[in-house]
């Protein structure tokens, strides 16, 4: 389907993929991360 | 400020809001990459860009998102600039990180697509090298905020930065015009010069790099609200 382009097109979505994923975790992790800590501060 | 939005202007409504707006538009994003993708990838070859048009599904999304982040990220930072709002602050410094990724998504992609099409990995023609400049302002915001420990001082100093480089907006998008350029100009919303079959798959996966934007951001401001709540206690803590 991709024919003699599959070399671009290929890490094209791969990096697409990893770029993706790279944002989410780090979304989540930070928020995650941050809203620990303060309920780890409220508490005392 | 009775123009804004209720819940700009009240964190408590913000992170009421955010918890279910989050994962809402990061649902729609999915459902709508997934049948993007599907209708790009069943598409036929373009007769004259061959299976290369299907990096289009995701360059075009990334490049336009690219410039809408930094329109978000210059109205943020006026709002913390001028009223000093602190949630806009938030809003500013999240929406610059997910803009340099997009921004980064958007060169490489376009790399890869020109590399067969063109010839050659990069040129210094007026969108792209303007595009690598947007880039750039993302990192030098990112990195001037990070250099300073007054974060008020820091606020302050990447607004400023982020309103200059609002300069870059139009100059992105009219280069194509304004100079001679190897880059095509638009075709996404000029009437006929794109066929359905491609046109179709291009605006759903815009909406879903939008929906993805908002989710992202939305999770971002959140962490930032949680940092800067997490910070004002710890110095209640070092104070009682």
């Amino acid at each position: 389907m991709l024919g003699k382009y599959a070399a671009f097109i290929v890490p094209a979505f791969a990096i697409t993929g990893v770029v993706f994923a790279g944002m989410i975790v780090a979304a989540l992790a930070h928020a995650r991360r941050w809203r620990r800590r303060y309920e780890e501060l409220s508490r005392k | 400020m009775n123009w804004a939005p209720a819940f700009l202007s009240n964190p408590d409504r913000f992170m009421a809001f955010s918890r279910w707006a989050a994962p809402m538009f990061g649902v729609i994003a999915l459902v709508l990459a997934v049948v993007g993708l599907w209708m790009g990838f069943t598409a036929p070859d373009d007769y004259q860009q061959g299976a290369t048009v299907r990096i289009m599904f995701i360059h075009v999304p990334a490049a336009i998102i690219c410039e809408f982040i930094y329109a978000c990220l210059a109205i943020a930072s006026f709002l913390a600039l001028v009223f000093r709002h602190v949630l806009a602050d938030c809003a500013a410094q999240a929406a610059a990180s997910l803009g340099a990724g997009f921004t980064f998504l958007a060169l490489v992609t376009g790399s890869l697509w020109g590399r067969p099409m063109w010839g050659a990995w990069w040129v210094w023609d007026a969108r792209l090298t303007s595009v690598l400049v947007l880039f750039l302002l993302y990192v030098a915001y990112l990195a001037l905020r990070a250099s300073l420990d007054d974060e008020a001082k820091a606020s302050r100093a990447a607004a400023i930065l982020a309103l200059v480089g609002v300069v870059n907006l139009p100059i992105i998008h009219f280069s194509v015009e304004w100079w001679n350029s190897l880059h095509q100009g638009s075709s996404m919303f000029t009437k006929g010069a794109l066929a359905p079959v491609y046109l179709w798959p291009l605006l759903i996966m815009n909406l879903a790099y939008l929906s993805a934007f908002g989710s992202l951001w939305l999770v971002r401001i959140r962490g930032e609200v949680w940092r800067r709540r997490a910070e004002a206690a710890a110095l209640r803590a070092m104070g009682a």
